[in-house]
C-alpha cells in the first residue's frame, strides 16, 4: 500500500473525530501494557535492593567485629530474614 | 555500582527523549495518508512490532551464545530479551487490533498473513516461560531454554520472509528493500520513534537484567551470613538463577 496524501472533505471532522477515539485507544493501551510491567519491576527492584543494602550493611558489621565465631552462627536466620522480609524467589 | 547500573540512567532519558521527540514529530511534524489521522497508530504499532521480532532474533542470538561459553549471563540476557519481546507484541498486537478496527472494521483478521504470522511467533514464544518452569535443574533449565531461544530465533526472519513472498496480503507494507515509500516526514518520525522504542527495549531489559543481578547478590550475601543450610531453597522457577 502507498501513502497517499489525504484529501479535504467536507466529512474530514467527522473522520477526524471517530479517528481520535482509535489512536488514543491503541496509544493508552500500549502505555498501560508498558506502564504496568515498569511498576511491577520497579516495585520488585526496590524491594530487592532494600534488602541487599541491608545485607550489606550486616556483612560489614560482622566484618568489623572480627567475623564469624568458628562453629556458631552470627547472625540468626530471623534476623537476615527480615531484612529480605520474604523466603527467596528468583524472577 | 554494577555493570548493568552503570548506564541505566542515560539510557533512561536518551529513551524519555527520543520517544518525546518521536511523538512529537508523528502527531505534529508528520502529514496524514489518505487513511486520516487513524495512521498515527502506525508510528507506535510497527516499531513495536519490528523491535519485538528483533527482540527474538537477539534472544536467539543471546541463547546460542550461551551455548558456545556456558556463561550464565548469557542466559539470563536471552530470558530478558525474550520476556521484554512479549510485553512488546502484546503492546503492538493490541495497537494493530485497534487500527484494525479502525481501518478495515474488524479488530481481527484470520486470512491476512501478516498478522496471523506474528500471532504465531507471540504464541511460540509464549510457551518458552512454561518450558522453562517445567524443568527443575538450573543447568538443564538453560540449556533447553537457550535451545529453543536459537530455534525459535531462526524462525522469526523465516516466518517474516515467507510472508513476503506470499502474493495475496491487505496489510500495508512500509519498508522494502528499496528503502520504503514513506514521504520524508513521515519516514524521519517512523525511523525517530523505532530508534525510541528500541532504545525503550534496551532500557527495560537493563533494568530487568539489574533485578536478577540485585537478587543473585542478595541471596548470595544471605548465605555467606547466616550459612547454606539456614537459607530456604529456591521455588521452582522460570527465571534464570
Amino acid at each position: 500500500m502507498n501513502f497517499i496524501p489525504a484529501a479535504s472533505s467536507a466529512t474530514d471532522f467527522l473522520d477526524l473525530h471517530r479517528s481520535v477515539k482509535f489512536v488514543a485507544g491503541a496509544y493508552i493501551v500500549v502505555l498501560a501494557v508498558i506502564l504496568t510491567y515498569v511498576v511491577v519491576m520497579a516495585v520488585r527492584l526496590t524491594r530487592n535492593q532494600r534488602e541487599l543494602a541491608d545485607l550489606r550493611r550486616l556483612v560489614e558489621e560482622r566484618d568489623a567485629a572480627g567475623g564469624a565465631p568458628a562453629g556458631g552462627e552470627p547472625y540468626p536466620a530471623a534476623a537476615v530474614g527480615q531484612a529480605g522480609a520474604r523466603p527467596e524467589r528468583v524472577g | 555500582m554494577s555493570t548493568h547500573a552503570r548506564h541505566l540512567r542515560a539510557l533512561s532519558i536518551a529513551t524519555g527523549v527520543t520517544i518525546t521527540a518521536g511523538l512529537a514529530l508523528a502527531f505534529f511534524y508528520a502529514p496524514e495518508d489518505a487513511s486520516g489521522y487513524i495512521q498515527k497508530i502506525f508510528y507506535i504499532h510497527v516499531p513495536l512490532a519490528i523491535v519485538s521480532l528483533s527482540g527474538y532474533v537477539l534472544g536467539g542470538a543471546f541463547g546460542a551464545m550461551y551455548l558456545w561459553t556456558g556463561r550464565r549471563i548469557w542466559d539470563v540476557r536471552s530470558y530478558c530479551a525474550i520476556h521484554m519481546s512479549l510485553i512488546f507484541s502484546v503492546g503492538g498486537l493490541l495497537a494493530g487490533s485497534i487500527w484494525a478496527k479502525g481501518a478495515w472494521g474488524h479488530w481481527w483478521v484470520w486470512d491476512e498473513p501478516t498478522l496471523v504470522s506474528y500471532l504465531i511467533v507471540i504464541l511460540l514464544f509464549c510457551t518458552y516461560q512454561p518450558l522453562r518452569f517445567a524443568i527443575e535443574d538450573p543447568e538443564r533449565q538453560a540449556r533447553y531454554a537457550a535451545v529453543f531461544s536459537v530455534v525459535g530465533g531462526a524462525f522469526v526472519p523465516l516466518n517474516f520472509l515467507a510472508v513476503r513472498l506470499s502474493t495475496e496480503y491487505v496489510h500495508p507494507r512500509v519498508l522494502n528493500l528499496e528503502g520504503g515509500n514513506l514521504p520524508p516526514r513521515m519516514a524521519l518520525a517512523f525511523y525517530v520513534m523505532l530508534v525510541g522504542i528500541a532504545l525503550l527495549f534496551a532500557t527495560l531489559m537493563k533494568y530487568e537484567m539489574l533485578a536478577k543481578e540485585t537478587r543473585r547478590e542478595t541471596r548470595r550475601l544471605r548465605r555467606r551470613l547466616v550459612g547454606e543450610d539456614a537459607v530456604a531453597p529456591l521455588r521452582r522457577t522460570a527465571a534464570p538463577m
